[in-house]
């Protein structure tokens, strides 16, 4: 009995600020205008994009010679394309390949970028010195050009660019990883446990990667935003998706050399890639307001 | 300083052998057999054979690595497997084209952003402030070569006032390149003397210098800009990053004759010297100005040079 109201006590005291804390921070989520909009518009897109089939009648692929660069009228709402496919259409399925290569190269840049400054920060020593500077390397080049490297040498396609552009914001996570690790491994709650016996691994799970995780969220969303920009500017270049893919980069690239007679294609393909780049930086942005650990710090 | 001149100059070293190494396996990661890629896949065995021998393919990698470093420490990257040239001099014909289309865009964007940053910060949460955060927000999700193509459309289709493509001594063939070039470098440039500026408007010398009762314009203009500007400086650097990958995109939009269309066209071809050379060249290039930034800086503020005395 003793013990079971022992338990008690110490969940309360274990849970009650942590949840407070939680539910502070989801409130200056939902009150930050930027990620609200962003987050409003995201879903939009993703919706969009998933449920693909449903919002649009023509099919994106199937060409129409008969029909080319119409303007946009009921049938077409935003016209057709120099082989008569529907503008829209192609948009939205366009939107599934982006947003693919958004969260597939975020996700190869987050798993090992963030391997890499968790070794780096926890072990530190030469692990720490052969890991950042190999990063200090992928970082002599601009991102972009990292990509197109790497891409001239894998050759063209959707999987080779989303590795590329994967690749090349890899130094980013790896570097904020490795100073979310080095700002937490000095906690006393890092200290206590590693007394408590903790071995690494439970050390770098349970408690370091828990903690660093809210610039990691932050980050990883603007990169999202870049990424998708990176990869449209390598498609844009005949460098990713490859016809008849309906990519925006690529659509745009397609429709470039007819702008004299009809410059639907290159317009609505580049505004769907500024809304869904806009719209990942206002959650970003307004994630990293909500979560700065600056003004955390102060509750 | 002089000692940390040295100091910076000799950590580029190890970044650039890193390159360097990078850039030679570039052609190895390719799939297939690089004399193959560079004949074509209807050569005949024989020709293949010499050409293998020619490369040094036949040799082990890390001798393969060293010769061809030993010849890229001499700027000789080979000869362009299209044009027969030699890939540096391919390179040195056309980076002044780049190099003054990267000059003009960082000239434009230091003019306009600047300034708009400054009044931002004079009056945050203003009209202007407002307006301007939310076009400097919209311009950096703006892919570039996307907007080079809309400046076409509006200034040379519908309006025909300037050329779309192209280059020629005549000031009119600049201005659009120039533009889509330096659209994210303004806004980038904005929203950091923003930010700058509005920290050090909170800074105690300019309380004090408020409560002298100097003129507003005078705090805003001479205390305050003088040293907002130093982390301008630095981001400068880093802008010329992107200034260089957008170089790229719209080198190709506006059919410019620089290096970035040259990587481009060297990667459709498959011209492997051409773009071992030519990223070589970047990185070297990236390196040097990031290096002349970061001295800026220390001669810029005074409170870095006793630091490193």
């Amino acid at each position: 009995m003793f013990t079971s109201k022992r338990k008690k006590v110490k969940k309360l005291a274990d849970s009650e600020p942590q949840k407070s804390k939680y539910k502070k921070t989801m409130k200056r989520i939902f009150f930050n205008k930027k990620a609200i909009l962003g987050a409003i518009l995201l879903i939009i897109i993703a919706l969009a994009a998933i449920f693909a089939p449903y919002v649009t009648v023509h099919d994106p692929i199937q060409q129409n010679v008969r029909n080319r660069l119409q303007p946009p009228s009921s049938e077409h709402w935003l016209g057709t394309d120099n082989f008569g496919r529907d503008i829209f259409s192609r948009i939205v399925y366009g939107g599934r390949i982006s947003l693919r290569i958004g969260f597939i190269s975020v996700g190869i840049a987050v798993l090992f970028g963030c391997s890499m400054g968790v070794l780096a920060g926890f072990y530190g020593g030469w692990v720490d010195n052969i890991i950042m500077r190999i990063v200090d390397i992928m970082l002599a080049l601009p991102g972009f050009l990292l990509a197109l490297a790497i891409i001239s040498a894998l050759g063209p396609g959707i999987n080779n660019l989303m590795i590329a552009v994967g690749i090349s914001y890899i130094p980013v996570f790896a570097r904020l990883m490795r100073s979310a690790v080095l700002a937490v491994i000095e906690k006393d709650y890092v200290t206590a446990a590693r007394a408590l016996g903790g071995d690494d691994r439970q050390l770098i799970f349970k408690h370091i990667i828990p903690n660093s995780l809210s610039p990691i969220i932050v980050q990883a969303t603007l990169a999202m935003a870049g990424s998708i920009l990176s990869a449209a500017g390598l498609s844009f270049l005949g460098l990713g998706a490859q016809p008849p893919t309906p990519e925006w980069g690529f659509m745009i690239a397609s429709a470039r050399q007819f702008i004299r007679l009809s410059h639907y294609a290159v317009t609505f393909s580049g505004l769907a890639i500024v809304i869904t780049v806009l719209s990942l930086n206002l959650v970003g942005d307004g994630l990293r307001d909500a979560l700065d650990p600056k003004t955390l710090e102060h509750q | 300083m002089g000692k940390y001149t040295v100091k910076r100059f000799l950590a580029l070293i190890p970044v650039l052998i890193g390159v360097s190494i990078f850039v030679f396996f570039l052609i190895h990661i390719t799939p297939g057999d690089p004399a193959m890629l560079m004949l074509g896949e209807q050569a005949p065995p024989e020709q293949l054979e010499t050409m293998r021998e020619q490369m040094g393919l036949n040799d082990p990698l890390p001798v393969q690595y060293i010769n061809w470093v030993s010849r890229a420490v001499r700027l000789d990257f080979g000869r362009s497997l299209r044009s027969r040239k030699p890939v540096i001099t391919e390179i040195v014909e056309r980076l002044p084209n780049s190099g003054v289309l990267a000059v003009s865009a960082i000239t434009l964007s230091v003019i306009i952003g600047i300034p708009i940053g400054v009044l931002s910060a004079a009056k945050p949460n203003s009209f202007f402030d407002n307006l301007f955060t939310i076009i400097t927000f919209t311009a950096v999700g703006m892919p570039v070569f996307w907007q080079g193509l809309m400046l076409i459309i509006i200034f040379s289709v519908m309006l025909g006032w300037l050329p779309s493509s192209g280059m020629m001594p005549d000031i009119r063939y600049f201005i659009l390149p120039t533009v889509a070039l330096s659209t994210v470098t303004i806004a980038n440039i904005t929203r950091i003397t923003r930010s700058t500026m509005l920290d050090v408007l909170k800074e105690d010398y300019v309380r004090t210098a408020r409560s002298k009762g100097v003129n507003e314009n005078r705090v805003i203009y001479q205390h305050a800009l003088r040293n907002a500007l130093i982390p301008v400086v630095t981001i400068i650097g880093l802008q010329f990053g992107a200034l260089m990958a957008g170089a790229v995109l719209t080198e190709t939009i506006f059919a410019w004759p620089g290096v970035g269309r040259m990587v481009v066209d060297a990667i459709r071809t498959k011209d492997f010297p051409l773009v071992q050379g030519t990223i070589m060249v970047f990185a070297i290039i990236y390196a040097l100005v990031n290096l002349i930034v970061d001295l800026l800086y220390g001669l810029l503020d005074p409170r870095l040079q006793t630091k490193y005395k």
